[in-house]
């Protein structure tokens, strides 16, 4: 039996693609899609109640935005090429502190196993009394460049416990890596930007 | 309300559709649409339109859509719950009607014309505020392993070696 509604639909929905072209077309791929993404979810799902929450997420739409307004041609290149920059840092309170760093630390040692089978590689990695902390890259295979940097720390000071997951995912270059490293960092000059989070 | 169609119009404007869609699923009698559309007005008029919505978008300009845009749309369009729950019949004519509006749009609107939708000059440098704290939260803690390491070989490797130096 012939389905009359198909071939209008069909109709209808490649005139709103072409009429929706430029902005589906602009719309970048989903990050999620992307070799060096990781979700934050796991570390959220730490987050207690009473905890101080930051998350950040940063996709491509926010991320073209901000390469076109960047001055800094190195930056620009820099930005250009990322696809997704998130984290969450969750400052612990409650009275099941240390039940959920207990959590949070076998989630970064599993967490670091699991992508290390996927092919990420350990650049940082300590385990102390008060913190555990790891860092890792995916190979984009071209020599230096890397898909994605993933930052891992549970801090478990009594003063100051804290849980911080940061994912850069695009295709960055080692040297840039190496280059925050060494406190240059990267400069996004936009005006009136000190003047946010006061 | 749209006047009732007979079984002969609607196998017509069915087969006409079938044609138009080049669907090798489908058989398409040619004699029997012709046949019909000689003897009927209103089937001519549908076929008509019909072509003419056809035609518009093939002098449309070819574009390249990722296959994951071309998801999307097909999410907000096709795949889209509401347009399953519109009845059938209206939704045939007002799925028409709409094609016939959109393509005229299509031919009215300049290719290339911007679509002013983004974010805003504040999100953007909120954006750009949290983009430099991952940095300095990622260098502040690859720097501080590289301050570690130093440590670690000055209390393990160079302090001993300087005490074994002292006690000769």
């Amino acid at each position: 039996m012939v389905n009359p509604m198909r071939p209008i639909l069909r109709t209808l929905a490649a005139t709103a693609l072409v009429l929706a072209g430029p902005t589906a077309y602009g719309a970048v791929t989903k990050p999620a899609s992307h070799p060096g993404y990781l979700s934050l979810q796991p570390f959220l799902d730490l987050a207690g109640p009473d905890d101080d929450v930051t998350e950040v997420n940063v996709g491509p739409e926010l991320l073209k935005s901000l390469t076109q307004a960047v001055e800094d041609p190195e930056a620009r290149k820099m930005m250009g090429d990322m696809v997704a920059i998130h984290a969450v840092v969750l400052g612990l309170t409650g009275d099941d502190v240390s039940t959920r760093l207990d959590r949070a630390r076998r989630l970064v040692a599993d967490t670091t196993k699991r992508l290390q089978d996927q092919g990420w590689e350990s650049i940082v990695r300590v385990k102390e009394k008060t913190s555990a902390v790891s860092v890792l890259t995916k190979s984009a295979g071209a020599e230096g460049k890397v898909h994605g940097l993933a930052v891992l720390v549970v801090e478990t000071d009594e003063d100051e416990p804290q849980i911080v997951f940061a994912n850069i995912a695009g295709t960055l270059d080692m040297a840039q890596i190496r280059k925050l490293s060494s406190g240059s960092g990267l400069k996004l000059d936009l005006p009136g930007l000190d003047q946010l989070g006061k | 309300m749209s006047a009732p169609v007979s079984i002969a119009c609607a196998r017509a404007r069915a087969g006409l559709q079938a044609r138009l869609d080049a669907d090798p699923a489908q058989r398409v009698d040619t004699a029997e649409i012709e046949a019909h559309l000689t003897a009927c007005p209103e089937c001519r008029a549908v076929a008509r339109e019909l072509q003419e919505v056809q035609d518009a978008l093939r002098a449309a300009p070819l574009l390249h859509f990722p296959d994951q845009a071309l998801e999307e749309v097909w999410d907000r369009t096709l795949r889209a719950p509401r347009v399953t729950r519109v009845r059938r019949s209206v939704a045939v004519w007002s799925g028409l009607a709409a094609a016939g509006i959109l393509g005229a749009l299509l031919l009215a609107v300049p290719h290339g014309t911007p679509v002013p939708q983004g974010p805003s000059e504040e999100e953007v440098r909120r954006a750009a505020a949290e983009v430099q704290f991952v940095f300095r939260l990622t260098d502040h803690e690859i720097r501080h392993q590289g301050t570690r390491a130093l440590r670690e070989v000055l209390d393990g490797e160079v302090a001993p070696a300087l005490r074994a130096g002292e006690r000769k």
